[in-house]
């Protein structure tokens, strides 16, 4: 197989590992808190192999994503592409950081992800910008930390992944 | 290699092999394009005719996810040999389902009833209005609750706007339709508005949803509305989305602010039952 192909195949379907993990429901408090293995695996490809993740993968699993968490289509798609765009922008930069500065720039990420899905697109609440309410907003305080503290071992298993059989 | 591969340093004229982002130019015009995909489905809703197959494509993601539940399941009925018995069981339980949520029904239908003195008769109720749908995934997204159900009936005709009904009541109302998944708005959702009449009171007005695990609230409730703590609110069947007398919520709070012109009744939903795999498409 072509290794370009094979390369891209390989990490299509890590992504959709990891769309499967998060599909898994817990309880409803759990599932609002718990890590977005995708997104995380999404940020890890851009900075890690910037050369082969093109804005093609942000259109398709953006607009896989919308369907599957039932967002306005085009909502994911646009916040990949941010992601896209900043993880290659800033790779260089990013790569040396220590690992609880990374963790920091995760959980800034992972914040304004969860604001920006809240903003009210529909106008269903005409008073308001946004849906977020207190408890959103605890919520989504804990989903960043949580993401920003996993952020450091699914790397470390993304790098086994990539290494073992990614051939760049 | 070809040309625009690498730049070249103006100091040594060597090449600097560095990687290339993606470029603003395609950044930009996939911003655009993404905001005109999002503007367009937000005026127009477009996303909703194809939701409901998208689903249909993404059946085979949600029911390997269900293997291994099954599989456990499963190894715990080994024990059980008799197949004829668990079919029967099986059967048993989702007429069960229907009855119950009959018998919600036929709990204010008594009651309006005899208020009115009609003729018990009158509550026909039919068993083939419903359809069984098996729970596939429930969105986490607290803001924008979405349940998937996959309703496998060649025979029925799923339309958007039926709604669906959890064996307690009311939980919410189909947006999309595919082949055979339905993709289901909460009456959580923020956008989702229910036509409801309070039990004792018997007093009209509009549930809107704020989100999962939230509150709900009845909207522009005049301050002279004599709404009670405590009581039920039944589907009023007005707007003919949603059929009479089902239960919705209960009324939890109800606060007079001097600087809002309206009521604030705050109203509490039906717990969503996370562990009921069925519910049922009220197709009639």
């Amino acid at each position: 197989m072509n290794t370009d192909l094979k390369n891209y195949s390989l990490i299509s379907i890590s992504l959709i590992f990891f769309i499967l993990l998060d599909l898994i429901s817990f309880s409803q408090t759990t599932d609002q808190i718990k890590p977005a293995l995708f997104l995380l695996s999404f940020i890890y490809w851009n900075i890690a192999l910037p050369e082969r993740m093109n804005l093609f993968y942000a259109f398709i699993f953006g607009f896989l994503m919308d369907f599957i968490q039932g967002t306005v289509l085009g909502l994911y798609p646009l916040i990949l592409i941010f992601i896209s765009y900043l993880s290659q922008k800033f790779f260089y930069q990013f790569r040396p950081l220590k690992f609880i500065q990374q963790a920091v720039v995760i959980f800034l990420i992972f914040l304004v992800v969860r604001f920006l899905i809240a903003v009210d697109l529909n106008d269903s609440n005409p008073n308001s910008l946004t849906l977020a309410d207190k408890e959103y907003v605890l919520k989504s305080l804990a989903f960043a930390v949580l993401n920003a503290l996993i952020w450091s071992p699914l790397m470390y298993v993304h790098r086994i992944y990539r290494r073992k059989w990614i051939k760049t | 290699m070809s040309r625009g591969d690498h730049k070249v340093s103006k100091i040594t004229s060597e090449a600097i092999f560095a990687v290339r982002p993606i470029t603003s130019t395609s950044f930009l015009i996939s911003l655009v394009l993404c905001l005109s995909i999002l503007l367009v489905d937000i005026k127009y809703k477009v996303s909703d005719e194809i939701r409901g197959y998208a689903h249909d494509v993404l059946l085979p993601l949600y029911k390997t996810l269900q293997v291994p539940g099954k599989f456990i399941n499963k190894a715990s009925d080994t024990w059980q040999t008799n197949q004829e018995l668990r079919k029967k069981i099986l059967s048993y339980e989702e007429d069960n389902e229907k009855l119950q949520l009959i018998n919600s029904q036929l709990k204010e239908l008594t009651t309006r009833n005899q208020e009115l003195n009609l003729v018990w008769e009158s509550a026909q109720i039919d068993k083939e209005a419903y359809l069984l749908g098996q729970k596939m995934k429930l969105s986490s997204n607290p803001i924008n609750p979405v349940l998937i159900l996959d309703v496998y009936d060649p025979k029925s005709v799923l339309l958007v706007n039926q709604p669906v009904l959890s064996k307690e009541g009311i939980i919410g109302k189909v947006i999309s339709v595919g082949l055979r998944s339905v993709e289901v708005m909460l009456s959580q959702d923020p956008e989702s508005l229910i036509p409801v009449i309070s039990a004792e009171s018997r007093l009209h007005a509009i549930l809107k949803g704020h989100g999962l695990e939230r509150k709900g609230q009845l909207i522009n409730v005049k301050k002279t509305a004599a709404f009670k703590k405590g009581e039920e609110l039944y589907s009023s069947g007005l707007g003919k989305v949603f059929p009479p007398n089902y239960l919705v919520g209960r009324v939890i709070h109800i606060e007079d602010k001097p600087d809002n012109e309206f009521l604030n009744i705050e109203v509490e939903f039906l717990k969503l039952p996370e562990e009921q795999d069925y519910f049922l498409v009220f197709i009639k």
